[in-house]
């Protein structure tokens, strides 16, 4: 057990000290060094400590020509950040170098004290390569003003192509369809230059792109090392390309021209001119010279088989759905909203199609964009706005919906679920609802039924509602019974009233009576004539009807003729005669009258009747 | 002896169940006129109820019927409103107030149907029947034939020479009459078997069958023509033209 313990507490103690070797060493030096140059080339080399620093020991430049150095420069800031004041100090030691020879070279560790430690910096390599024959010319009066010498390479009036040239570079070239890549067209020079133009834009076929350096005010600048050299890069645009369709695509060069100062070669004549030839006075000469990039091929990978609610997305995207009211009256509009946010494709996202229930009238989406363009490429939000009407009251649900989009980081798509949401339409307002009918003849919509039938109340059975009523048969045989009737009685008085033997024959005995009656209210009233006048009628005119004969043959003879044609019984036949005898008798001649008045006419009376 | 005692028996008897009809139930009138009253109150049930007592104990009318339309198109159910607006209707076709209710019934149905117009002379004639009921045609009629009576005997009889050419024209003219009056009260009384759809929504299929073709799908209220009847399917045609077979539940015949 003790050993054990032993052992441990050695062992940390071991471990501690490195650590805080380690942890000593936290100020340390960086060096900062071109790793290639060229023969007869100037360069810096600059050791820099995070501290102050003292008894700093220089390596020994072995292959270089040590034009100057080392020079101390001292610099401290102090820095204020959400109340937490830092202090830095840095201490810098500079050399000049020039490489002469060529080869590769390893420049050996140098040193200083910190705070009385001590601080050291490894060694590194430089390589030189063969430089331009002119360059070996330059003169010491370029350094002379400070002047970073790896920018004057040339004197000549030619632009080497390897100096200055322009490039352009893709992020991923071989992206998925949709996926979102940066094309950088970088100008490389190692000479100045003062201004450029871009020529000809390459054609954007195959794809969409967004200009990422529309909004940049100045060109950036920094260095880079190409091939082994150090170059000056600007970057003159910048864009993000999303690939339309899959296949080799060639994106094609971009052509420009850029000014480009040249240092004139100074020409040495001998006279005062010479100071004019002095790079004191600008003697860079401008030159144009027209670049073109190289062409790019780009493989573009088709995206695997999308699945349910895929709406074109490429990139990394976050999803919400929601509705401005959740409670409406019908008839009310409200919105459904979803807003996809992330980078990618993010302005070729579609609609997500959502099955609305039927109650509710959809209006096409409206889309809204946020995007914003940065060096890292395109990001922002998409926001889709349905109105929607509900046209009847109820509960209901907008269903959840999936929405898809391809990671191309994953290489696989992702869904996302948004949930449902219930919206509770409350009966609208009795005047919107009325515009709203199955059918489109309104032309009654306004009106309302008829009041019942309170009067009259009379039923009948079912029977007879449908059958023909009994009434009309009755009626019928009714009308035409009578019209039977009266229709015989007309023709019956018709006929008689033709018949006129018969018509006399008929009223004979009434005309007769008639008379009598006469005859009788004389004989009250003491007109004898009258009386005799009357009976004489009477009886004359019920013979000549009786017999039909004819007046003007009226006389006692053609009496008797009928009589006895008519076989009428003899003692008649000599009542009537005597009457009538006794009737002349009475009426002409004279003497006492009334008495036989009385007689005479029941004797009329008689025979009339006898008739 | 035994004849009159019998015959007083049945006569105590009849008396008696007159009496006791009379006093025991309401007489379909009674029921009428609760039914009125109900409607009046809104108590549209309990009128739709008294309605159609009266048509279960065998008695009907046209204000019957338009009033029990009106109760049922009151609680909203407008395939039974219709049906009895058209019951109504062929008893009064000309009755003013069960047409416009009608109208506004059929404005409530979900069927548009563009109808086949029929013939000109079709027409005419069919609105010529609609001026009366059954009832008066009749009385139009009788008084037609009586004219044509009076004139007939005033022809035969009159000798005047004016008369009997003014009564010669007339008769012809009033004879006319009394034969078309007479073909209107038969008319009147003829009607097509129609039905009305009862269910909310059915189809028209090709066969009778249950498992035949759909045709067509109607709706709730809308009025079909029955052609035929096997078993329990009618062969029914729309306004438009179309045929098929539908299941006599989901229809009832006006």
């Amino acid at each position: 057990m003790k050993y054990r313990n032993e052992y441990c507490i050695r062992l940390f103690l071991t471990i501690a000290f490195i650590v805080m070797s380690m942890v000593a060493f936290a100020q340390d030096m960086t060096v900062k060094a071109p790793s290639s140059v060229f023969t007869g080339q100037r360069f810096h080399v600059r050791y820099e400590v995070n501290d102050r620093a003292r008894d700093f020991k220089g390596p020994d430049f072995k292959g270089f020509s040590v034009l100057s150095g080392p020079s101390i420069s001292n610099s401290s800031s102090t820095s204020w950040i959400n109340g937490q004041v830092s202090h830095s100090v840095t201490t810098g030691f500079d050399y000049i170098i020039q490489a002469d020879v060529v080869g590769s070279f390893t420049v050996g560790s140098a040193s200083c004290t910190v705070e009385g430690k001590k601080v050291s910096c490894p060694s590194f390599t430089i390589k030189v390569e063969k430089g331009q024959p002119n360059q070996n010319q330059q003169s010491q009066q370029n350094y002379a003003y400070g002047r970073s010498s790896q920018q004057y390479q040339q004197q000549s009036a030619e632009i080497d192509g390897n100096s200055l040239f322009a490039r352009a570079s893709i992020s991923k070239s071989n992206p998925y369809q949709g996926e979102q890549v940066i094309i950088v067209y970088k100008v490389y020079t190692q000479i100045p230059i003062s201004q450029f133009t871009i020529d000809k834009l390459p054609g954007n076929k195959g794809f969409w792109s967004e200009d990422l350096s529309e909004n940049q005010t100045q060109v950036k600048q920094y260095e880079e090392t190409y091939n082994g050299r150090q170059y000056q890069v600007a970057e003159i645009r910048r864009g993000a390309m999303f690939a339309q369709e899959s296949g080799n695509i060639k994106i094609e060069p971009l052509d420009l021209d850029v000014l480009a100062m040249v240092r004139r070669q100074p020409r040495r004549t001998g006279t005062i001119w010479d100071l004019f030839d002095d790079p004191f006075f600008n003697s860079a000469q401008a030159v144009e010279k027209h670049l073109t990039t190289n062409s790019l091929r780009v493989n573009v990978k088709p995206l695997p088989p999308s699945p349910e609610g895929f709406c074109g997305g490429v990139g990394s995207f976050d999803v919400k759905g929601s509705c401005d009211h959740t409670e409406v009256k019908a008839n009310e509009a409200i919105t459904y909203t979803v807003t996809i946010h992330g980078s990618g494709n993010i302005m070729l996202i579609n609609a997500p199609s959502i099955e609305f229930p039927q109650v509710f009238e959809v209006y096409d989406p409206e889309n809204e964009d946020r995007i914003s363009r940065s060096d890292n490429g395109v990001s922002g939000t998409r926001t889709f706005k349905w109105v929607l009407i509900p046209r009847s009251e109820g509960q209901f649900e907008i269903p959840e919906f999936q929405f898809a989009y391809f990671d191309p980081k994953l290489g696989q798509y992702v869904t996302r679920t948004i949930p449902s949401v219930s919206i509770k339409v409350n009966p609208g307002d009795p005047k919107a609802m009325q515009s709203v009918t199955n059918k489109s003849d309104i032309k009654v919509l306004n009106s309302d039924i008829n009041y019942i039938k309170t009067r009259p109340v009379k039923l009948s059975t079912l029977a007879s509602v449908s059958a023909v009523p009994v009434f009309l048969y009755v009626g019928l045989g009714l009308i035409v019974l009578l019209w039977l009737i009266t229709f015989l009685i007309l023709r019956h008085l018709q006929v008689s009233r033709q018949d006129v033997v018969g018509t006399r024959l008929r009223r004979a005995t009434k005309e007769a009576k008639k008379r009598l009656r006469k005859a009788e209210s004389y004989l009250k009233s003491g007109n004898d004539e009258r009386f005799y006048e009357e009976i004489y009628r009477a009886i004359w005119g019920c013979l000549a009807d009786k017999f039909n004969i004819a007046l003007s043959r009226l006389s006692s003879d053609t009496v008797q003729e009928c009589l006895i044609e008519k076989n009428v019984d003899a003692p008649v036949q000599e009542r009537i005669l005597e009457t009538l005898r006794d009737v002349d008798f009475a009426r002409f001649a004279p003497g006492d009258k009334s008495a036989r008045k009385q007689q005479i006419y029941e004797e009329a009376l008689q025979m009339i009747a006898s008739l | 002896m035994i004849k009159s005692v019998d015959m007083k028996k049945i006569f105590s008897i009849f008396c008696f169940l007159l009496i006791f009809s009379v006093l025991s139930a309401q007489t379909p009138v009674q029921q009428l006129e609760a039914g009125n009253h109900y409607y009046e109150v809104k108590d549209y049930a309990s009128a739709v109820q008294s309605y159609n007592a009266v048509l279960a104990s065998g008695y009907c009318s046209a204000q019957l019927y338009y009033n029990l339309g009106n109760a049922y198109y009151r609680q909203n159910e407008i395939a039974q409103s219709i049906l009895n607006y058209e019951r109504a209707l062929r008893i009064t076709p000309n009755d003013r107030e069960i047409q416009e209710n009608l109208a506004l019934a059929n404005s409530k149905t979900q069927d548009q149907i563009n109808a086949i117009p029929q013939l000109f002379v079709v027409r005419i004639w069919k609105g010529f029947v609609q001026l009366f009921s059954t009832r008066g045609w009749c009385i139009v009629s009788l008084l037609c034939l009586l004219l044509f009576g009076s004139d007939l005997l005033l022809f035969l009889f009159v000798n005047q020479y004016a008369v009997r050419k003014f009564t010669f024209v007339f008769g012809v003219v009033l004879l006319c009459c009394s034969l078309l009056t007479g073909a209107s009260v038969f008319a009147s009384r003829h009607h097509k078997t129609e039905a009305i759809v009862m269910a909310t929504m059915t189809t028209m299929k090709s066969s009778p069958e249950v498992g035949s073709i759909d045709k067509l799908i109607v709706h709730a209220g809308t009025k079909l023509e029955v052609e035929e009847t096997i078993q329990d399917w009618h062969k029914v045609r729309l306004p438009d033209g179309n045929t098929g077979w539908m299941q006599t539940s989901v229809l009832e015949i006006i």
